[in-house]
């Protein structure tokens, strides 16, 4: 089993979910999709009177945008990267509450948020869904903050994020490393 | 010295007190001999305190600390965790370090060597890359440094006047201009104009120096033995 710690306004998030459900295909294991809010900065604007620490996390932030932008139009997407500032927290706590397997709801729950642009915080869109993919929900509150703390308590610091077991993998560039875990686990 | 401007197909910048450039070596140097070309290896040395705080160990406890929140915490945590596994699959020992180091005559020593020894730059990444995160050496003196050059069978005896001189002004060069052009970390991989961080890109990097053929990879931590 994957333990996969996303947000539907990441865009590294976005880019990491067919590598990741690949690899779940080809090595025969679930994953659990589970809510994870990542800070998902506008760009800095540069000052005039800017501290080195101001430099590096601007510098940082554009390098990392310019990149995620890159693979991206590797893979032929037409990304609109503000969709990035679009807050998704009603659709995280969602998540948290179906029952089953949702993969599916989080495939088309992706594609509705960067490609239709859909509202993916509206209750109507979560329901057909979540219909569409044949899930149930829970009816108790999920709170999200709570969660976070847990994950934090487990060592996360961003998203994505998977567990294989006690593994952590922060990013889809552990792929590798995660299938040759993953196949040694299946041989033993 | 420009640092997006080479000769070379590809620039490639390491700090040696960096966990993540300790693990990008192998597998730039593997694409380096793949692909019969000679880069361009050059020094940035990281200003860690400046964006990830600090914190100064005694006996694997922390001491002193500053500017640190719970989840920069776990992201440097984590950094040592994930570099420690590669390290490991390459061969190598990754001890946690006591301090933040200044790295900058070790530093040095990969710009000495790829101007003037060229051949034996593979030799000097690993006479000190290893026995550094081994806790073997305290790259700071310069006799340290100079031992980890004659280790790589290059001719120290100019070394002390390069540190002193052209070398820094060139190291400090690149540390003055780094964020003009884009670099914040390491290891970092200039292609022409583009400027890649991390050694998850080298699967692009091999796929655009060998003509773009097939479908683009995507980024991907190879494991290199």
């Amino acid at each position: 089993m994957i333990t996969a710690y996303i947000d539907f306004k990441s865009l590294d998030c976005f880019l990491a979910l067919d590598p990741i459900l690949r690899l779940a295909e080809d090595c025969r294991v679930n994953v659990s999709w589970q809510p994870f809010r990542t800070k998902e900065r506008a760009l800095p604007t540069q000052v005039a009177s800017e501290s080195v620490t101001q430099s590096h996390h601007r510098v940082r932030t554009e390098s990392e945008r310019r990149l995620q932008r890159h693979y991206a139009d590797l893979r032929g997407l037409d990304i609109d990267t503000s969709r990035a500032q679009v807050d998704t927290s009603a659709a995280l706590r969602w998540l948290a509450g179906l029952e089953g397997d949702s993969s599916l709801f989080v495939k088309r729950a992706f594609s509705a948020h960067w490609i239709d642009q859909t509202d993916i915080n509206d209750s109507a869109v979560l329901q057909e869904l979540t219909a569409d993919c044949e899930l149930s929900i829970r009816q108790e509150a999920i709170d999200l903050d709570s969660l976070e703390s847990q994950a934090v308590a487990r060592g996360l610091f961003d998203a994505p994020t998977f567990f294989i077991e006690e593994h952590m993998f922060m990013g889809r560039a552990h792929i590798p490393l995660m299938r040759q875990l993953l196949t040694d686990m299946d041989c033993h | 010295m420009h640092p997006l401007k080479t000769d070379s197909p590809l620039i490639v910048y390491l700090d040696v007190k960096s966990p993540y450039a300790f693990v990008s070596v192998k597998p730039t140097l593997a694409l380096e001999r793949e692909l019969g070309l000679e880069f361009d290896w050059r020094p940035y040395t990281l200003d860690i305190p400046s964006y990830l705080g600090s914190a100064r160990k005694e006996k694997g406890a922390v001491v002193e600390s500053s500017g640190r929140s719970p989840k920069i915490w776990n992201a440097i945590r984590y950094a040592y965790k994930d570099a420690r596994r590669y390290a490991e699959q390459q061969g190598y020992i990754l001890k946690g370090t006591e301090k933040i180091w200044d790295s900058s005559i070790a530093n040095m020593g990969i710009l000495f060597v790829n101007l003037y020894f060229r051949d034996r730059l593979p030799q000097y990444l690993e006479a000190v890359y290893p026995p550094f995160w081994r806790r073997e050496l305290d790259i700071e003196d310069i006799d340290v440094v100079k031992g980890c050059l004659e280790n790589a069978e290059v001719d120290s005896s100019g070394f002390d006047d390069f540190v002193s001189g052209n070398g820094k002004t060139m190291h400090d060069q690149i540390l003055t201009h780094r964020f003009d052009v884009g670099m914040y970390g390491v290891p970092t991989y200039v292609l022409g104009e583009e400027v890649f961080f991390g050694r998850e890109h080298l699967p692009y990097i091999r796929w655009s120096l060998t003509g773009k053929r097939g479908t683009p990879p995507d980024v991907c931590n190879e494991l290199t033995v």
